[in-house]
């Protein structure tokens, strides 16, 4: 479970969280929407320790990520996986390497087992034959496959997505939707995902968060989102309509 | 203006904090993974070292030449001894010029080259990947680029030494002013062992100052293409200055 308690953080005097509470029932799936600028990135970088709240809390199971030393904080987020909104490949390696990379630095696995972990998920985003290429050589669908392909090869509890769809096209955004998908309800990981695509909100997420100015105005399943009654939200789902 | 200056004081000291800080969790993080760790050492070692070596041997050999011009020129009165060009060129050489014109090269080519690098991971979410895989991204980024660092610029600071040494005597062999046996005569004369150790001691101190602060500057940069070019000539700027006041220090305390 992830429990998100009146978190506040503002940068140099401006408040961009107000507030903030949520939580997330195991092998669910959440997704934070919102406008540009409500404080989605922001927020989704305190679930994963990046940032620390100027007040409040964030639970990641029992543990308040706030009371950690760099050190403990390193040995929780082993149990995180995270899609970078750019796919955050390091470009000096292979695809391969890439992949392999968390499982190199963090188990003790002889490079067969190794091997067969990375290709088992490559074919799952359906990039074995890429496995040699570098970054620099794929389309930004193929490296945001390679991303989620590193983020999910340690079999991570927690998953984190920033914008997994942005800059793709709809044919491959559905290809990720459906791994972000399966992902969630297969293999019971819990998900967040911060996104503008309400299309895949609407198909993919259990849950849905709305922040606006700072606050989270609305948290509810798919279906109470449908039946908004709020008149800001309901203005940001037609906004949207031409997606639904 | 009282306050501009204690403005400029705290943020001087926020540097000097956040620097030591950075190196503290660089070399106090666990290495995850030997071979990966020692595989980025080598690729640093030889982005550092061996790619360094053709131009810190070109501008070791213009500066070794130019000194022995320079000093023949000074040495044209009769009373004094053609020996004492050797006397004076490769001491010059060993004491000064090549750590100092090895760090000069290599601020501008690896420091800057070390901030972009960070610079351009840093705005592209890769720190930040790293920090969420669990893994210290100082102990992975920075550790190996100081270490490579302060291995490889000392064996530069030799190759500089010779190569520099060399040409100033083949300019002063051609010269027809000082034979051969005069240069040597004067360089054995005045060289001491103390001159390579301290030349040794500014090597390493120099490798250490011009790869920790460009990790420092890359690793935290801020903005887009901006800050990362931003950052390339921060780095290459702040080495230059730090070597030029450790220089100082250095004489000062060993000399």
């Amino acid at each position: 479970m992830i429990e998100v308690e009146n978190v506040h953080k503002g940068f140099d005097g401006t408040p961009v969280l107000e507030g903030v509470d949520f939580e997330i029932d195991e092998c669910n799936l959440f997704a934070i929407v919102g406008h540009s600028g409500s404080g989605k990135s922001v927020l989704l970088r305190h679930l994963v320790g990046l940032l620390q709240p100027d007040q409040g809390h964030v639970r990641v199971g029992d543990t308040d990520l706030a009371t950690l030393s760099d050190d403990e904080l390193e040995t929780v987020r082993t149990r995180f996986g995270m899609l970078f909104q750019g796919g955050a490949l390091f470009d000096s390696m292979t695809v391969y390497d890439n992949v392999s990379l968390p499982l190199r630095l963090h188990t003790d696995q002889p490079e067969s087992e190794i091997e067969a972990r990375v290709m088992e998920e490559l074919e799952r985003v359906e990039l074995r034959a890429a496995a040699d290429q570098t970054p620099a050589s794929l389309s930004g669908g193929q490296v945001k496959r390679v991303a989620l392909a590193r983020a999910i090869v340690r079999k991570p509890q927690y998953l984190f997505y920033d914008e997994p769809s942005s800059g793709l096209d709809p044919e491959t955004s559905s290809v990720i939707d459906a791994l972000i998908k399966q992902l969630s309800r297969t293999l019971c990981r819990m998900g967040v995902m911060v996104t503008h695509d309400m299309h895949s909100v609407l198909s993919i997420a259990d849950q849905v968060g709305f922040l606006h100015e700072g606050q989270m105005r609305f948290v509810g399943t798919v279906e109470e989102l449908r039946a908004c009654t709020d008149p800001v939200l309901c203005d940001f789902l037609e906004a949207n309509a031409y997606q639904l | 203006m009282i306050s501009a200056l204690a403005s400029k004081v705290v943020t001087l000291f926020q540097h000097v904090g956040r620097f030591v800080r950075l190196l503290g969790e660089a070399f106090g993080s666990p290495i995850y993974d030997g071979p990966t760790y020692r595989q980025n050492l080598a690729r640093e070692m030889k982005q550092v070292g061996v790619e360094s070596l053709p131009i810190v041997a070109i501008a070791a050999a213009f500066t070794g030449g130019v000194t022995t011009e320079q000093t023949i020129y000074q040495m044209r009165y009769p009373l004094i001894p053609e020996s004492t060009v050797g006397a004076i060129v490769v001491p010059s050489v060993i004491l000064e010029f090549g750590a100092l014109i090895t760090a000069f090269i290599l601020a501008g080519r690896v420091s800057a080259r070390i901030a972009a690098e960070l610079g351009s991971m840093r705005t592209n979410g890769q720190i930040d990947a790293l920090s969420v895989m669990g893994i210290s991204a100082s102990g992975y980024l920075v550790w190996p680029r100081v270490l490579a660092g302060v291995i490889t610029f000392p064996f530069l600071y030799i190759v500089a030494s010779v190569v520099g040494g060399a040409a100033g005597f083949g300019v002063a062999a051609t010269s027809g002013t000082v034979t051969p046996a005069e240069f040597l005569s004067g360089a054995r004369s005045f060289f001491t062992g103390f001159m390579a150790v301290y030349g040794l001691v500014k090597a390493v101190v120099f490798g250490f100052l011009i790869t920790a602060i460009a990790c420092y500057v890359g690793f935290y940069t801020e903005g887009g293409a901006q800050g990362v070019g931003r950052s390339a000539t921060r780095a290459a700027v702040t080495t230059c200055m730090f070597v030029l006041v450790a220089d100082y220090l250095l004489a000062l305390l060993m000399l």
